[in-house]
């Protein structure tokens, strides 16, 4: 009772908020309110084939999770807030959420040319490798200051913000405190544009340890800048941070580094990317014990495609912060109408490739092992490979239009994936003593994607994947068949089957039926089948999902 | 939202940021030894691949009963070799281990009395722990149960493998242990890591279970210090997954009076809510 009357009394103060003091600006504006309301379960069904011990079987067999947020914008002041209900977190979310409260409230104003945030808020400087405080809702990545933003921007062209905050964590806070500022300045460049940034980000936590000397306020900076002229553009950030001894570094008081550059060569029809980035030692949480996705002050932006199609997406890169040095190049060519290659309707063929390896280490003396706690873990060279590979991508997609009605995609993909590492998590210390122990596989995939355009608003949209691996999940194959009845239903029916699993028992189907509706800004969605095992990822950042089988809901509205 | 603000307020709150945003640490350790690395010499690596069974021995040298404990730990070192990792603790508090004339060795040590208060203390001796299973409410054992005990936890799968390096500096007298932890299994709760110095082959009094007094027993495995206090470290976070590591060093540096040629490292990582020993490893100091 206390809860709920906890939550009316904080949508009423949201609510009021604009009569009680009202900002310059807002007088006399009307007000609207906008919310989002999710919801997602699933019921479990004991599957002995799929799970033959029962282990990710839960006892509470139907969990279900979702959120509600509200937000009031009059003139210049925003307020909102969100209120989460797990319980319990499906599989494979994170089981800290579970709970229920208002974790996220928040009023935000504009005065006198500041603009003025308290309670929670999401922020990035630059890339966001040194300070990105954002929410990842598929992951259950929500690291969300509560504090107070405060950001203004001058005649000149200086646009300078300021942050000071605890982290989310879960339905709590994440010890820490963190204050960072952030500059940046448009250059008086005719040519071209030209931006120039800087940040500075500081931890604080008290340290106890009685073993170790910790420094309780941890320090970073950031310098960044963008060129654009013409068809080029140029973005680079380096960061460093001082000693920061954590449980993600094993208790090294070695500095962190990191430095992402990307190169942009964009024209009509043809565009090149290539990205290179080095990250030496650079996790950086508010809690120096947090693990899994708790409280992380900055954020590594990956290097490698993100594969959104089910058999490449089951082995998917997480980016290593302890360290990893690595690049990317994306190629795009759209063949016009009426070329050798792009015939009578066009041909898009895009090139992808990137790879990922661990940092070159030493040891910082003779005897002490790489990544001794108290000691600054390794010493390393910028301009050597590293001598544990982590993870390679070529992949090559063609898209074609048929015709008006019908459009098709090819894409073939070449991975070599380090289980030892991406899946299973060893450190490279551990691989480093015992060379060779590492399981590097070699995954091969196609995958066709058919979609036409039927009479009556209705489309077909149909898949075909295949892959092989040799080892661990071995090879696969998918089908998938997704049938757009109306602008109000869509149904589509999966198959993968691991027919080539190394383990006989392991050779499973795993069929799902979908059944999707869409009525004005409501979707609902039901699915019923399995859902295999594997790492799901966005932006490098991976969680595990256990394999379960069941009726699984989702439910989206907003106004 | 444009504005015009003086450049100095911005440059102001950097400053104050910079300045008291970073603590650098020099040195890492609390209390730490400085360790003559180039004078070190290092020995083999020990490399685990199967679980092992630590077993405490309470033991004194006024208890006539304890040498036939002293006779297991010796029998599963026959059958078990070096997966049987025991360590003798000689508290005075028990009342066996005090000294007088005609037993003059004091094999006592303040880790003594810390074990025996902290997990104890145990009714009578000779008794032990093995693995500190069913602690804090039946973790005592009798001797004549050990072997039983250690050959259902030598079956089992290992929690955790150890991989220590001893390293030695004549000069100084330095022990140096390097070692690395894995976890073996998913672990709920945190791991910590103790260590443990033990010296053998001191040859001392000790009453015989026939009452009479043997002037030239031999003592081994009694424990003469722990460089990280009894509890030692935190090593593995809770819910660490299989792979999980953590690797370090510990050292110590040996007082005159000890044997270094019969000196033993132990390590122990133990489950550090329950006390339960996942994994023990004992090696050779030199």
């Amino acid at each position: 009772m206390n809860r709920i009357a906890a939550i009316g009394t904080a949508a009423l103060a949201v609510l009021s908020f604009g009569l009680w003091a009202q900002p310059v600006g807002t007088v006399g504006q009307p007000g609207e309110l906008h919310a989002i309301f999710q919801f997602d379960g699933q019921a479990y069904v004991r599957d002995s084939i799929l799970d033959p011990t029962g282990q990710y079987y839960p006892e509470d067999k139907f969990r279900g999770q979702g959120f509600a947020t509200f937000t009031y914008t009059q003139g210049g002041l925003r307020a909102g807030m969100r209120y989460e209900n797990y319980q319990n977190p499906i599989l494979g979310y994170p089981q800290g959420f579970k709970g229920q409260g208002i974790p996220y409230r928040f009023v935000q104003f504009e005065q006198d040319g500041f603009d003025i945030t308290v309670g929670n808020f999401y922020e990035q400087f630059g890339s966001g490798m040194i300070l990105r405080a954002y929410e990842e809702r598929a992951l259950g990545l929500d690291n969300a200051l509560d504090g107070v933003r405060i950001a203004t921007r001058w005649k000149n062209g200086l646009q300078i913000k300021g942050v000071l905050g605890k982290q989310r964590r879960y339905f709590s806070l994440g010890e820490g405190i963190v204050r960072g500022v952030d500059a940046e300045y448009n250059l008086p460049w005719k040519a071209g544009a030209a931006v120039l940034g800087g940040s500075f980000v500081s931890k604080y936590q008290p340290a106890n340890d009685p073993e170790l000397n910790l420094p309780a306020n941890v320090a970073a900076g950031a310098l960044r800048f963008n060129l654009a002229k013409g068809k080029w553009s140029l973005n680079s950030e380096y960061v460093y941070k001082a000693n920061d001894p954590s449980f993600d570094n094993a208790y090294i008081y070695r500095p962190g580094q990191a430095l992402r550059s990307t190169l942009t060569y964009r024209t009509k029809g043809f565009s090149v990317q290539a990205s290179a980035k080095r990250i030496d030692n650079m996790s950086f949480r508010s809690d120096r014990s947090a693990q899994q996705f708790d409280v992380f002050v900055n954020f590594l932006p990956p290097t490698s495609k993100l594969h959104t199609y089910a058999l490449p997406a089951l082995f998917p890169y997480a980016t290593q912060i302890n360290g990893e040095q690595g690049g990317e190049i994306d190629v795009v060519k759209a063949f016009s109408k009426g070329s050798w290659l792009g015939g009578k309707t066009g041909l898009t063929v895009a090139l992808n490739a990137s790879w990922a390896e661990s940092l070159q280490k030493s040891p910082v003396a003779t005897g002490v092992p790489i990544g001794a706690v108290g000691t600054d873990g390794y010493r390393s060279d910028w301009l050597k490979r590293g001598e544990i590979p982590y993870f390679r991508d070529v992949n090559l997609e063609l898209r074609k239009k048929f015709s008006k009605k019908s459009k098709g995609m090819l894409t073939l993909y070449d991975l070599r994936y380090n289980k030892t590492v991406l899946n299973d998590g060893v450190a490279d210390a551990v691989l480093l003593a015992n060379p060779g122990q590492d399981s590097l596989l070699t995954v091969r995939a196609a995958v066709a994607e058919f979609q036409h355009t039927l009479p009556n608003g209705q489309t077909l949209r149909y898949e075909a994947q295949w892959n092989t691996a040799n080892g661990f999940r071995g090879d696969a194959v998918m089908g998938l068949v997704e049938w757009t009845v109306s602008d109000r239903w869509t149904v589509a029916v999966q198959e993968i089957y691991n027919y080539g699993h190394p383990s006989v028992g392991r050779r499973i189907h795993y069929p799902i039926l979908s059944l999707i509706h869409f009525s004005g800004n409501t979707r609902i969605q039901i699915n019923y089948g399995r859902q295999q095992q594997g790492i799901f990822c966005v932006g490098g950042i991976c969680r595990v999902v256990p394999p379960s089988n069941g009726l699984a809901v989702s439910f989206t509205t907003s106004f | 939202m444009r504005h015009k603000l003086p450049t100095w307020v911005a440059a102001c709150l950097t400053a104050v940021l910079g300045i008291s945003g970073c603590d650098t640490v020099d040195q890492p350790f609390k209390n730490a030894i400085n360790v003559d690395w180039a004078s070190v010499v290092y020995g083999d690596t020990v490399r685990q691949t199967e679980s092992t069974v630590y077993i405490e021995d309470f033991t004194g040298h006024t208890c006539k009963n304890c040498p036939k404990a002293t006779k297991v730990l010796v029998k599963l070192d026959s059958l078990y070799g070096d997966r049987v990792v025991p360590l003798a603790i000689h508290a005075r508090s028990s009342g066996f281990s005090n000294v007088d004339t005609s037993y003059p060795t004091d094999f006592s040590t303040p880790e003594s009395e810390s074990l025996w208060n902290y997990f104890g203390p145990p009714i009578g001796l000779p008794n032990g722990m093995v693995q500190r299973a069913d602690y804090p409410t039946n973790q005592w054992k009798s001797y004549t149960t050990w072997q039983t005990r250690a050959v259902d936890f030598l079956a089992e799968a290992p929690q955790a493998l150890f991989e220590v390096v001893p390293g030695w500096n004549a000069d100084g007298r330095q022990a140096v242990l390097q070692y690395r932890l894995t976890a073996a299994s998913a672990r709920t709760n945190p791991v910590h890591v103790a260590f443990y110095l033990t010296e053998s082959g001191i040859t001392s009094p000790q009453l015989m279970p026939d009452n009479t007094r043997n002037r030239t027993y031999t003592h081994n495995h009694v424990l003469r210090a722990a460089p990280k206090g009894i509890l030692g470290l935190s090593a593995l976070p809770a819910n660490s997954s299989v792979g999980g590591t953590y690797s370090s060093w510990v050292a110590y540096e040996l007082p005159d009076g000890w044997n270094a040629s019969r000196v033993d490292w132990i390590a122990v990582a133990y489950d550090a809510v329950t006390y339960e020993v996942l994994q023990a490893v004992a090696v050779p100091a030199l």
